[in-house]
């Protein structure tokens, strides 16, 4: 789990962002791109996203419900919840120290050109 | 949607439907946009049943499949510079060469085939730098290390006897470069038989490589479908090299037995394919 936690830690990361999105709710393709162009502003291909979805429920990090008419919803499993939080763990700390350091050379240069 | 059908069967079977359904909603991103996303998603689907890629693949199973392409798509490359010579080589020589223009044609082929298997030779060798020193690392070293010293030595034989050949080859007319010179035509042959030195401890590496550890199906799917399009690449030099000796009087006699050898080493190729690419019907 490692080497997947560190690929889907890259926030445009579309297994990321497809667990992100699910961890609103149960979705089909349609709704996961719609919802994911609007909180992250990515537009994903449908030959991205279904190859993610695949990859994910292979993983047994998402699961399909019985299909809504010519759609199949996807939902989160507990895998998938463990795996989103870890990720997002990993990018609070990587945003964190990237806005510390960000600060502080901000205070450099500012104090530089003064 | 015509594109899906490029999607492995068994993945067209669960998420074909969907996808459809998603390509068919217009949201409005632009349909050349949209076919290339999905296009290349079926590449990537590809590459994950025949092996290549994928999270889950271990070193040694990246390795493997890697290794087995690049030692195929290599033997591809030696017989596709051994095709295209003799074609221009027999071209120049033949009398009735006026008659069998189709021996052109059977150069291109062969420098054609000569360019992809080269694609293949770089791809291959970007796969296989990472992985292969890891499983090497992981012991793999000791279960290869001899015939992979008579591949290395075979190789290099075969770059330095070929430089020589095309530096000797110059100060040759067309006729004593085919038979007239023998000194000449015994490093030609040592030329090949050192090739083919390499090549078999090649695939004896490779065969190690895959008896070393359990699960080599991914590996062996992904070295059969190199070895099918290596052997096919090989029949359509054999074919497209045999064509214009079919039709032009009195062929050279070397030539006909290149056209053996040629089609020997593609029916080997093709053979070896066939039980991993069942495994990959079976699976997909």
């Amino acid at each position: 789990m490692v080497r997947y936690r560190a690929a889907s830690s890259r926030a445009n990361d579309p297994a990321l962002l497809i667990l992100t999105s699910l961890a609103g709710g149960p979705k089909h393709g349609h709704a996961l791109l719609g919802d994911i162009a609007s909180f992250a502003g990515v537009r994903l291909g449908p030959g991205t996203l279904y190859g993610a979805i695949a990859r994910l429920e292979e993983r047994g990090l998402i699961e399909a419900l019985a299909p809504d008419g010519r759609a199949r919803p996807y939902r989160l499993t507990d895998a998938g919840r463990r795996t989103l939080v870890e990720s997002l763990a990993e990018l609070e700390r990587i945003v964190a120290t990237g806005t510390a350091r960000i600060a502080t050379a901000g205070w450099r240069a500012a104090g530089a050109g003064a | 949607m015509l594109l899906l059908a490029l999607y492995p069967p068994a993945w067209r079977r669960r998420y074909g439907t969907e996808l459809a359904n998603l390509v068919a909603r217009d949201d409005g991103s632009p349909p050349w946009r949209v076919a290339a996303d999905v296009a290349a998603g079926a590449a990537r689907e590809w590459l994950r049943v025949a092996g290549l890629v994928g999270d889950r693949l271990t070193a040694r199973d990246r390795a493997i499949g890697s290794l087995a392409q690049g030692v195929w798509t290599w033997g591809a490359f030696a017989v596709g510079v051994s095709a295209l010579q003799k074609g221009q080589e027999h071209w120049q020589i033949d009398p009735a060469r006026t008659a069998v223009p189709a021996i052109n044609d059977a150069s291109i082929t062969a420098g054609s085939a000569l360019v992809l298997a080269f694609i293949g030779i770089g791809v291959a060798g970007a796969l296989i730098t990472p992985s292969l020193l890891a499983a090497l690392r992981a012991g793999g070293w000791r279960r290869i290390r001899r015939p992979a010293i008579v591949a290395a030595i075979g190789s290099a034989a075969v770059v330095a006897i070929g430089a020589g050949i095309v530096v000797w080859a110059h100060e040759l007319d067309a006729p004593a470069r085919n038979g007239g010179n023998p000194a000449y035509s015994t490093v030609v042959t040592v030329w090949v038989l050192a090739g083919l030195a390499a090549g078999g401890a090649g695939c004896v590496c490779v065969a190690r490589l895959v008896g070393a550890a359990v699960p080599g199906r991914r590996a062996v799917i992904g070295a059969s479908w190199a070895a099918a399009i290596a052997g096919v690449a090989m029949l359509t030099m054999t074919v497209g090299d045999a064509v214009p000796y079919l039709l032009a009087p009195n062929p050279p006699p070397n030539g006909v037995v290149a056209l053996v050898v040629m089609a020997a080493a593609s029916m080997l190729a093709v053979l070896g394919a066939v039980p991993g690419l069942a495994a990959a019907r079976r699976s997909i």
